[in-house]
């Protein structure tokens, strides 16, 4: 793939089919895990990295006849991954449940599967830095939506995908 | 590790967490009334015999490696059922194996909890309703159909957003307030 | 330890148990792939049993067809002889994305049944166009473009035209063959482009012929010349006479043939021409020598018609201006523009055959009030041209935002302009 189309695959991820706002993915942790900022560089990183050894993998078991085994290959993989980073980051480290339960690292891992190495990269890389401006957006929505105003069936978790979907729909324009 | 089983146990109990926890695979797989009846049925069957397994498993091991039995179980209940789908079930299938596949690793963290099979159980008949709920509230209004068969007197009132992604977020987000206040108030 | 191996023996337990599973299930997630690539060719013909792939464009090689074009994806050949469907990926139509479908067509020809698949443009042709295809032969007489979507239907019209391209050449079915006639029209366009507009759409009015040599008449509707489809002994040719009486003959091929018509058929084409071709390009020497003076600071312009010999184009009057003791040409081109309505435009070049001034545009934008969304400023417009030579030239100087059919009404002119230049150049046209 050319240089030009691998700017629109980093670009593309990260705001017009962007995992979170378009297909759900790892809406739960990353609204849980605002506060930190080491969680979103740590997931990045994380993303990246697990996106790239599960395409890796793919090949190997597309080869081998056993693409079957791919959800429970990545999942593996994810948790050895994060296992890592946690150990890696040692004080800094965003909590184990944080990270391994982010549905985002399955996503991107089962979206990237079928693509080349570079496009799956890409891919990961415009995913990481969307989500990573989500999770900032996300941390001042929270801070706003503590708001007394807010009807009591619909505080905390409810109101939050409610701003979620709003900003989704911003999004949904591309 | 006591934090996932604090959490586990948590989610369990609570409802409105639970739900949560469960929004990622529940607004994916409700953008119609089939794909989330299917989802509902999948994630029971996933949750009980998760919840058997890990069960069974717990006994025998200690510490962290419980974590990576919860993986490999539900991510190999959840390949089974994939599998199965893909077969058996080739249109519903694109749209809700990655999420089915994301509800198994967080299905993982349900399993943790202290209660067990029961607590499973009832998480995913939770789970189901919530998402049925809200594949009939997006599906009526927003493609004007049930099941896929089209309803006469919707014709003109569609509301498209709601079969997208803004819709599923902010139908899924009004379906949490309901059950969840509903809970709170018993 | 003994963790270790408690992980291990469950993760074999699920994966033997997902290889038995898979022996069941991938047989049945095999056909349904399968099943899935068949599915819009029942589509388009339901009675199939079942298909066979004779073609496939991501395997091309393998199947070893001759001649099949790149719209044709795939070829399938139904097992019980109802005949042949294809799957068809259009060239870009109006939004430059594909338009797919599956077309059905039985053994001897004729067209059974049409599938759309994918339509991704913002204008409609309407459900039922494709179906107005079926009963069609290869010859594809009768196929109709929609008015207003004519990039999508004609778009439609040229990759069903390939699957019969493709059926044919391989001797799948037994393709009808175009007559003479019909391919004639449709090549005139490639040697006399002054007939069709900028999308290649013809645009002429037909005439009857004189009920001799000339068969029939058609009268491209910016005046720039008459086409002339004549019949010399067995063969059928296209003969073009423009305004200066020069007359270019094209055969069924395509290829442009000399000496093939009798004198007697060359004067009658001329006949025709000086008796159907009526346009004048009105007071255009005067406004060339105006254009002339002012350029040259002189007072002395004088016009000089030229011969437009070998110019077929929109190209329709040409003169050899000179003014104060320099030399200057004008050139008078009649686009199709804005609904293909014509646009008049004349423009004088230098000695050189670079563009000195652009005299006159009529009309640039068409129905001012209907259509305000463009956005045009005349004066540098129009001086944004002088300058430019046929090499510095790119199209990108005429367009005008907002108003694409103008624009390339404009560029389409003055390409045309250029080119003239050249050929009177080479051919001795000009003086200097």
């Amino acid at each position: 793939m050319t240089v030009k189309e691998l700017l629109l695959v980093i670009l593309s991820a990260a705001v017009a089919d962007n995992l979170v706002l378009s297909g759900y993915f790892g809406f739960d942790s990353s609204v849980l895990g605002a506060n930190k900022k080491s969680f979103s560089l740590c997931l990045g990183a994380v993303i990246i990295v697990s996106t790239l050894i599960c395409n890796l993998l793919h090949g190997i078991l597309v080869s081998m006849g056993v693409e079957y085994m791919e959800i429970m290959v990545f999942a593996l993989v994810i948790l050895v991954v994060c296992a890592i980073a946690v150990k890696l980051m040692g004080e800094k480290a965003p909590s184990f449940a944080m990270l391994t339960l982010n549905s985002v690292l399955l996503g991107v891992a089962l979206t990237g599967h079928s693509m080349g190495l570079a496009e799956a990269l890409c891919y990961a890389l415009g995913t990481a830095i969307g989500f990573w401006v989500l999770l900032e957006v996300f941390a001042s929505l929270r801070l706003k939506l503590n708001n007394p105003n807010v009807p009591k069936a619909f505080k905390g978790m409810p109101i939050t995908v409610l701003a979620a979907g709003i900003i989704a729909m911003a999004i949904y324009a591309f | 590790m006591n934090e996932m089983k604090k959490f586990g146990s948590a989610a369990a109990a609570n409802t409105g967490l639970l739900l949560f926890l469960a929004a990622v695979p529940a607004m994916g797989a409700s953008a119609d009334v089939g794909s989330a009846l299917v989802m509902g049925v999948c994630v029971f069957v996933l949750a009980l015999l998760t919840a058997l397994v890990v069960c069974a498993v717990r006994k025998v091991l200690s510490g962290d490696a419980v974590i990576a039995a919860a993986v490999i179980v539900a991510a190999g209940f959840a390949s089974l059922l994939v599998m199965l789908l893909r077969a058996y079930l080739p249109a519903v299938y694109p749209t809700v194996w990655m999420y089915l596949a994301v509800c198994a690793v967080n299905m993982m963290l349900v399993s943790q909890s202290e209660q067990g099979l029961a607590q499973a159980v009832r998480a995913s008949l939770i789970f189901l309703g919530a998402v049925v709920l809200t594949a009939v509230i997006r599906e009526v209004l927003g493609a004007g159909s049930f099941a896929g068969v089209a309803l006469p007197f919707m014709e003109g009132y569609k509301l498209s957003i709601l079969t997208q992604a803004p819709g599923g977020f902010i139908v899924f987000a009004l379906v949490m307030a309901v059950l969840g206040g509903a809970k709170k108030g018993e | 330890m003994k963790n270790i191996l408690v992980l291990l023996l469950v993760a074999v337990i699920f994966v033997g148990a997902m290889f038995g599973l898979n022996t069941v299930t991938g047989p049945i997630i095999y056909e349904n792939e399968v099943a899935a690539v068949f599915a819009p060719l029942y589509g388009a013909m339901p009675d199939a049993q079942g298909f066979n792939v004779v073609y496939d464009a991501a395997d091309a090689a393998s199947y070893g067809l001759v001649d099949v074009p790149e719209t044709v994806v795939g070829i399938y050949e139904e097992t019980s002889g109802l005949g042949y469907a294809l799957k068809l990926s259009t060239t870009k139509g109006y939004t430059g994305e594909a338009i797919e479908f599956a077309l059905a067509v039985d053994n001897g020809g004729i067209i059974t049944g049409t599938n759309l698949t994918a339509y991704p443009e913002s204008k409609d042709f309407g459900a039922d166009y494709p179906a107005t295809y079926i009963g069609l032969d290869g010859t594809l007489t009768g196929a109709e473009l929609v008015s207003g979507v004519t990039y999508s239907s004609s778009a439609f019209k040229n990759a069903v035209n390939d699957a019969f391209t493709a059926l044919g050449a391989n001797e799948l079915v037994t393709v009808a063959k175009k007559s003479d006639d019909q391919l004639l029209l449709e090549q005139i366009a490639s040697v006399y482009p002054g007939i069709a507009n900028s999308s290649n759409i013809l645009q002429y009015e037909q005439l009857e012929g004189d009920g001799g040599a000339i068969v029939t008449m058609f009268k491209a509707l910016n005046g720039s010349g008459l086409a002339c489809m004549v019949a010399e002994g067995d063969a059928s040719y296209m003969a073009v006479v423009n305004l200066s009486d020069d007359v270019m003959v094209m055969n069924t091929a395509g290829e442009i043939v000399t000496d093939v018509l009798s004198a007697e058929t060359v004067e009658l084409v001329k006949a025709a021409g000086k008796a159907n071709l009526d346009y004048t390009s009105g007071k255009a020497n005067q406004r060339f020598e105006k254009a002339a003076n002012a350029l040259a600071g002189s007072e002395d312009a004088a016009a000089v018609q030229l011969p437009l010999t070998g110019v077929f184009s929109t190209v329709t009057d040409a003169f050899e201006v000179t003014a104060g003791g320099q030399t200057f040409y004008g050139f008078v081109a009649c686009s199709y523009a804005y609904n293909n309505e014509i646009m008049e435009l004349m423009y004088l070049l230098d000695a050189n055959g670079a563009i000195a001034d652009v005299v006159r545009i009529n009309p640039i934008i068409f129905h001012e009030e209907y259509f305000s969304d463009y956005e045009l400023d005349k004066d540098s417009y129009f001086t944004g041209f002088n300058g430019l030579t046929g090499e510095t030239f790119t199209g990108e100087q005429a367009l005008i935002t907002g108003a694409t059919m103008s624009g390339n009404g404009v560029k389409s002119a003055v390409a045309d302009i250029f080119a003239a230049f050249n050929t009177l150049k080479e051919n001795g046209g000009l003086s200097a």
